[in-house]
């Protein structure tokens, strides 16, 4: 398990949005927290749309509070109506308002 | 080709004897309903007499049906209407999270403007609980806005339950009932709540057409200023023909309604119980049994529903689907997200309405045809039964 | 004359006989693209021979759109070196299916990195030694 992370870690560095896409999907499948920062990372930087709203889908599905003031950040200030909507969503499943 | 629509809840058909009555409004009855000449009153008398026939429908009075636009406008006036009105009285909403956008926008809008809006969850079935909206309410809240029925699954909502929980609070109980009107009977009397939305095009009349039933009393601005047509509640010239169009519609509904709602169940069982025994994981979206008559909303698992449209489409079979690709979105349906289910199995839903027009040889049909349809995208997609979406797929509470 | 949405007659065709379906076993290259939560996703696996694609085959998940491009981008790196399959853009599929939508083109931006996200697995591969 901890290596099919380290495996999808490094795949988001790709330079292929669609790899980063695909990667963020499966570590938020995968439910080992520690892809969390990086998935904030790429919720705060990504250059894509996709990328940053399957980054949003992701953490909350690790369920990590971590990532609250990024989901926060992004659920206001993010530049696609989508992510922000997808990153409110996210606030609500973490913070448990169902 | 023989086409098939089986979209009614996306439109439906302008029905012959609809458009025969707006014809004259069309032609040399062109009066402004608000003209003083023989030319107006003649509108007048058009408009009057539909106004009559809506609220007798609706079980109301005619000076409670204001004549909209369209099912939007009418979500608009209400939730705007009421909001703005009783901003002394307080800055709480409650809605649900599976209103369709008319209402879930509008609603947005007005967090925008100060509001505080509480969006109910729904169950796996996509009902609301009127527990849940008594719980929610607080001495701030001026509306409750519920759907009477959901356009993408069908579910009927306890509106009664909902409506007395709403007067017992003293707060304003508004229902979007654009796919309800024309199908079921209504008694807003009855059901006890204070606003009402509908539109004609969902029951055979025109586009471009709808309602809104304010209960006498209700404290509620206009949306659109500049006249004092609709006793000032809606300026604009009337569109004449547009409301004898709706008026022909919902009367000739009145008489069929019955009849139709237990026609339509029966096809629209026949559909899907002979999917489920032609294809394999497939799952069923909404209520079992309180949804709308001609409502079958679906999902087929390990695929993608624009894919599904397109194999119907090009068989000559009109549907429509929650996928993100047929929304231009990046996330399915909220509505099938909001009962929980898995947003990958979201996207391979189907939704047919089926409509007056539809037959046993339809349904049939669309047996025949849509399995091969299935098989070939299934047999493209990497997703299977031995390959399956990592997580459990079907209905359960997302993020629970 | 088959129609649907803006789709082009090309697509429609690429739709319902879908070139080079399938997964190569023991593939020198898979990529993979794209996730079903948030529309499409594409599995394109390569076998190369002679620093050539020999055969290509692949799996997607998503509409129309996205079935045809993949479809497509298949067709166009088959027999191809490495370095002329990277060449190939989303541009040029689309042209090769006379044109899509401009909302359905991320589809064809997806196909195109399918294909590299293949060739670059087949390259790591090579460079670990498998």
């Amino acid at each position: 398990m901890a290596e099919m992370v380290s495996d999808w870690l490094r795949k988001l560095e790709s330079n292929l949005a669609g790899v980063r896409s695909h990667a963020a999907w499966q570590l938020g499948q995968l439910g080992d927290t520690s892809a969390v920062p990086a998935l904030i990372r790429l919720l705060q930087s990504d250059e894509n749309e996709d990328v940053r709203w399957t980054a949003a889908w992701a953490l909350a599905e690790l369920g990590d509070a971590a990532a609250l003031p990024a989901l926060e950040a992004a659920s206001e200030t993010d530049e696609s109506d989508e992510v922000r909507s997808r990153a409110g969503e996210a606030l609500r499943v973490l913070r448990g308002e169902g | 080709m023989k086409r098939i629509y089986m979209d009614h809840n996306a439109t439906t058909p302008l029905r012959e004897e609809a458009l025969e009555a707006m014809l004259p409004y069309l032609r040399e009855e062109f009066g402004n309903a608000s003209s003083l000449h023989s030319f107006g009153t003649r509108a007048r008398r058009a408009v009057e007499a539909t106004r009559e026939e809506v609220a007798a429908a609706l079980g109301a009075r005619a000076r409670e049906i204001i004549f909209t636009g369209c099912g939007t406008e009418s979500d608009n006036q209400a939730i705007k209407g009421v909001a703005f009105a009783n901003r002394d009285k307080g800055n709480h909403v409650i809605t649900s999270r599976i209103e369709h956008k008319a209402v879930l926008q509008t609603c947005q809008y007005l967090e925008k403007q100060g509001f505080r809006v509480t969006y109910l969850p729904v169950d796996e079935y996509g009902l609301v609980n009127p527990d849940e909206v008594a719980q929610a309410i607080t001495d701030r809240t001026v509306l409750v806005s519920v759907m009477f029925a959901n356009n993408e699954v069908g579910t009927i909502q306890p509106v009664a339950e909902i409506a007395q929980v709403c007067r017992e609070k003293g707060v304003y109980f508004h229902t979007d009932a654009v796919q309800v009107v024309g199908k079921l009977p209504i008694d807003v009397v009855k059901l006890g709540v204070d606003l009402l939305s509908l539109s004609a095009h969902k029951f055979y009349g025109p586009k471009g057409v709808g309602a809104l039933y304010v209960r006498k009393g209700v404290k509620i601005d206009p949306l659109l200023h500049g006249g004092h047509q609709e006793r000032g509640r809606r300026a604009a010239t009337e569109n004449v023909a547009g409301i004898v169009g709706l008026g022909k519609a919902i009367e000739l509904r009145l008489g069929e309604m019955e009849v139709e709602a237990k026609r339509l169940t029966t096809l629209r069982e026949r559909l899907y119980t002979g999917l489920v025994a032609r294809v394999d994981h497939v799952y069923l979206n909404g209520h079992p049994t309180q949804r709308l008559p001609g409502t079958l909303n679906v999902c087929f698992e390990y695929i993608e529903g624009e894919g599904i449209i397109m194999g119907l489409d090009l068989a000559g079979v009109a549907v429509s689907s929650g996928s993100a690709c047929t929304s231009a979105t990046l996330s399915p349906s909220h509505v099938l997200l909001a009962m929980g289910v898995h947003p990958a199995v979201a996207q391979g839903s189907i939704r047919f309405g089926l409509g007056r027009e539809n037959t046993e040889e339809d349904v049939d049909y669309v047996l025949e045809t849509l399995p091969p349809i299935i098989e070939r995208l299934r047999a493209m997609s990497m997703f299977s039964p031995q390959s399956p979406f990592p997580e459990e797929a079907g209905p359960q509470r997302w993020g629970h | 004359m088959a129609e649907f949405g803006w789709y082009s007659e090309k697509v429609l065709e690429h739709y319902q006989n879908p070139r080079n379906v399938g997964e190569i076993k023991d593939a020198d290259g898979v990529g993979v693209v794209g996730n079903p939560v948030c529309g499409d996703m594409m599995k394109i696996t390569i076998k190369i021979r002679d620093d050539r694609i020999e055969d290509v085959k692949f799996r997607t998940f998503g509409c129309g759109a996205a079935i045809a491009t993949t479809s497509m981008v298949t067709e166009l790196v088959k027999g191809k070196t490495l370095e002329e399959a990277l060449q190939v853009t989303n541009q040029d599929v689309a042209e090769a299916l006379d044109g899509l939508p401009p909302i359905k083109m991320h589809c064809s931006l997806l196909a195109e990195e399918a294909i590299k996200a293949a060739v670059e697995d087949y390259r790591d591969k090579m460079a670990n030694g498998q």
